[in-house]
């Protein structure tokens, strides 16, 4: 299935770039903040002049009071790397317009973000496990290898965050921002999930894929609902009071997730795929403050 | 419980047919769809504080339960159950108060009769079609009750018709018939309280009624030219009711008068009939919305003659008989000598109703009827059949107006004259001596004589209490006043053979004649006359009796019918109305937690 971005979105994609509230640890140049002192614009500390060091940072005007060689150190500017993970487990095949639809445009949006901005793209399809990954890019040229990858996901497993970002940060990864679409919908719980990607430092975004039939539910009276992942099924007569009640359960879980990504600091955006997507990429994140 | 419609066989094949039915319904009902969703993550999660699934299966099953407990509740309600317990395919006696009582009329108009078979009918219809149905009626106007099968026993009822007797009894041979059902049908009030092994069932319904009770004359006293009838009536009803008494006779004459009878109380009234002439006497009521209109009217009759003259025929001496005569009532007594009566004309003769000859005998028959009194051969009266010295005397018929009331136990004759009457159905000895020989006799002839064998001198007749009412006994008989014979409605006993009975509407009514009686049936009351030996009797029939004008004492409690009836129409609306509407209750239930989706 092919990921379908218009030309006037791009374009207007080409003026956002991707932030992250923390310093990042990026090994190449970029335009991001990080922990490492180096070459830079932003004055940070002095140390004692060793050997070794760039003359060029010497300050000059404190040896001449002080007698003693002080070097200046500044911020070094590295880039960001971004990893987005993408859900594919069979849950996101369901909904009308489909999650696993508009979790790749959004993954491929933001993909295209980081990429003209220079930064390091990795992207992860996961469902109980990583099923693939696409290695780290950089530069807008490498938007076409992100589409393709995009495009090769079917939905398929079920869902597992913790295995999966337990798998994919078992190596090491550089300190970065972790981008998550999915529906959450992991019986394991998404807290000890995100508790892997705390533990690595990492700042995180989630984006809460919602369709219509999640928040929702159409159907009524006497149904065995089908869990699309594992199979398991539940009868049950679906009465206005027990739909009522789905309807304040499911709405419970999302806040549930938000207030767990806020207590630390991350960022969370329910995205329903019914609404307008290019609205959402350009207001909703750039409120969220993903995107500037 | 048992279906008294169906058999047992058959309800339990059309419960087990309507539970399949329910059953297979169930069964065949359309799945439940599957519908894939994301996760049950979210949905186990609502249904854990919703509700548990298994609970709604568990509902579903109690909703098939209650679904099929409807259906067996229908199905029993079709068969018209019962709730007897004991009911089964076997006998069943059903006995059908028809005493007069039942005749009161109910709020709905019909009379508890028409009510006591209309509820037999439904319980013989409601008994299993196998069942052998005895009827029995407390009137015995079904000479030989016998078990029959119940399309039998339903004609048996609709041709009962109410009786006359005013002693209902539920034949005791009914108690030792084995039966396994018995029932009476009842109002309670002349019955009385039904055997224990019978179970009640109850028709009675409290009425208005105003009923004459006591209906009777008498002579004023010291004044024999006036006479006084006495009513009393009777309301059993428990509001005061004014109504008004007529009493009417021969022609246009009539008293009126309007009384008030308290609630469940009597009222006595005497009214003057001095005016009337004397014959058949009629007093009734006009009480509207009366509930037993039988007792609203009585009969009597009044003698014709209020004076009798009597003319004493006697010589010097018997100065008590004299006096006794004197003070009878309605005596008017004129005392001559033997020679006085032989020299007497014609007209004078004529001016006595009663001769009484003391010690004296004419040759010739009386222009009157006559008492005799220490009787000699004459020509009209028995010849001599020997002397009586210190007989035993014994009355032979005390069932003779002569002799009515009389008690002759203590009566000692010391000497006296055997009489030999003629044997013919004219002549009754009233009193015997000795080898059965005759020492009084009475003729029923064209002129009627009582003769004495004995002087009363010569006896202690004339100190006995018995001899004044021996002398007003002979005084009525001879003065040829119609003899009255009080009766209630039922079979009454004319005291002679072969009577000829007649209403008042002159019709003759069947006889039947057993030893020297004759009974005929007074299907209501009223004046009859019967006609024998040449004289009629009059006979007064009348309710008076206020256990039968209180309808509304029944001993079989309303409260207390229903359940002691049990089964079928002893409750306003049966079982089968009960099962109905259990049905529609679970029904409503049902439609309510399905259709209001309380489930999950």
């Amino acid at each position: 299935m092919s990921v379908v971005l218009s030309e006037d979105f791009l374009r207007q994609l080409e003026h956002l770039a991707l932030v992250t509230r923390r310093p990042v640890a990026g090994h190449l140049r970029g335009h991001h903040r990080s922990r490492r002192t180096g070459v830079g614009m932003v004055f940070t500390d002095y140390r004692p002049y060793s050997q070794g060091d760039d003359t060029r940072n010497l300050d000059w005007g404190t040896y001449m009071r002080l007698d003693r060689l002080i070097l200046r150190l500044f911020e070094e500017e590295a880039d960001l790397p971004i990893y987005i993970f993408v859900d594919v487990s069979k849950s996101m095949g369901l909904g009308e317009p489909g999650k696993l639809d508009f979790a790749r445009r959004f993954a491929a949006a933001l993909a295209y973000v980081g990429l003209i901005n220079h930064d390091r793209v990795s992207l992860v399809a996961f469902s109980d496990g990583v099923l693939s990954e696409m290695p780290a890019r950089r530069g807008k040229n490498q938007m076409w290898r992100t589409l393709h990858f995009l495009e090769r996901l079917e939905p398929q497993g079920g869902t597992s965050l913790q295995n999966a970002f337990r798998k994919f940060f078992g190596a090491r990864r550089t300190r970065g921002l972790v981008i998550v679409a999915s529906d959450f919908l992991d019986a394991a719980g998404f807290e000890p999930a995100f508790q892997v990607i705390r533990r690595f430092g990492h700042d995180v975004f989630a984006a809460h894929v919602v369709s219509p039939e999640d928040r929702e539910p159409p159907f009524g009276d006497d149904v065995v609902l089908v869990d699309s992942e594992d199979g398991s099924s539940l009868k049950a007569h679906l009465t206005p009071e027990l739909l009522d009640s789905y309807r304040k359960g499911f709405a419970r879980y999302c806040t549930e997730i938000e207030a767990f990504c806020r207590s630390h600091g991350w960022g969370y955006l329910r995205a329903d795929t019914d609404a307008p997507f290019e609205q959402l990429m350009m207001h909703a994140l750039r409120h969220e403050g993903l995107l500037r | 419980m048992n279906a008294y419609t169906l058999s047992p066989l058959l309800v339990g094949a059309a419960v087990a047919a309507a539970v399949a039915a329910v059953v297979l319904l169930y069964l065949l009902r359309p799945p439940a769809r599957n519908q894939s969703v994301s996760s049950n993550l979210i949905w186990q999660r609502v249904l854990e504080t919703y509700r548990r699934v298994s609970d709604r299966w568990r509902w579903w099953l109690s909703l098939l339960i209650a679904s099929v407990a409807c259906v067996c509740i229908v199905v029993l309600a079709v068969a018209r159950p019962g709730t007897d317990a004991s009911a089964g395919s076997g006998k069943a006696i059903v006995v059908v108060d028809n005493a007069p009582t039942m005749a009161t009329r109910t709020s709905s108009g019909g009379q508890r009769f028409e009510v006591a078979k209309q509820r037999a009918l439904s319980l013989i219809e409601n008994f299993p079609a196998a069942t052998q149905v005895m009827v029995v009626d407390t009137q015995r106007r079904l000479v030989t009750p016998a078990f029959e099968s119940r399309k039998d026993a339903v004609e048996t009822v609709t041709a009962l018709q109410l009786g006359q007797s005013y002693q209902p009894i539920v034949p005791s041979a009914v108690a030792f018939v084995p039966a396994e059902r018995r029932y009476v049908v009842t109002d309670g009030v002349l019955l009385g309280a039904p055997p224990s092994d019978f179970v009640a069932v109850t028709v009675f319904e409290p009425a208005n009624n105003l009923g004459i009770t006591a209906f009777d004359f008498n002579n004023v006293p010291g004044d024999p030219a006036r006479r006084e009838a006495f009513v009393e009536v009777f309301n059993a009803g428990s509001e005061p009711r004014s109504t008004e008494v007529v009493i009417s006779g021969i022609g246009e004459q009539r008293v009126t008068r309007e009384i008030s009878v308290p609630a469940n109380g009597v009222s006595a009234q005497v009214f003057d009939l001095s005016d009337f002439t004397g014959g058949p006497i009629r007093a009734a009521l006009t009480a509207t919305e009366d509930g037993y209109p039988a007792d609203d009217v009585a009969y009597g009759y009044l003698a014709s003659r209020r004076i009798v003259r009597v003319t004493l025929v006697s010589g010097p001496g018997l100065e008590f008989l004299s006096k006794s005569l004197r003070a009878q009532p309605r005596v008017r007594l004129n005392v001559i000598s033997p020679q006085r009566y032989m020299d007497q004309k014609v007209d004078e003769a004529v001016a006595t109703d009663i001769y009484v000859f003391d010690r004296f005998v004419p040759s010739e028959p009386p222009a009157a009827p006559s008492l005799v009194i220490a009787a000699k051969p004459a020509g009209w009266l028995p010849a001599r059949a020997g002397d009586a010295s210190y007989p035993d005397v014994l009355a032979t018929d005390g069932r003779h107006p002569v002799l009515r009331n009389l008690s002759l136990r203590d009566l000692y004759v010391e000497t006296g004259s055997y009489l030999q009457p003629e044997e013919d159905r004219s002549t009754t000895v009233l009193l015997r001596g000795d080898e059965g020989k005759a020492l009084a006799v009475a003729h029923d002839g064209a002129k009627r004589w009582v003769a004495l064998g004995f002087d009363v001198a010569d006896s202690n007749f004339g100190l006995l209490p018995a001899f004044p009412l021996f002398l007003g006994n002979s005084i009525n008989w001879l003065a040829d006043e119609p003899e009255i014979v009080r009766a209630q409605p039922g079979i009454v006993a004319v005291p002679f053979r072969d009577a000829r009975v007649l209403a008042m509407d002159g019709a003759v009514l069947p006889v039947t004649t057993v030893d020297e009686r004759s009974f005929f049936e007074a299907a209501q009351p009223g004046l009859y006359t019967a006609i024998g030996n040449d004289r009629p009797l009059r006979i007064t029939v009348n309710l008076l009796d206020r256990r039968i004008s209180n309808v509304n004492q029944s001993a079989v409690p309303v409260a207390a019918a229903p359940a002691e009836a049990g089964s079928v129409s002893a409750v306003p609306f049966g079982l089968s109305a009960l099962l109905l509407m259990l049905a529609a209750g679970l029904l409503c239930v049902e439609w309510f937690a399905y259709h209001r989706r309380i489930t999950v």
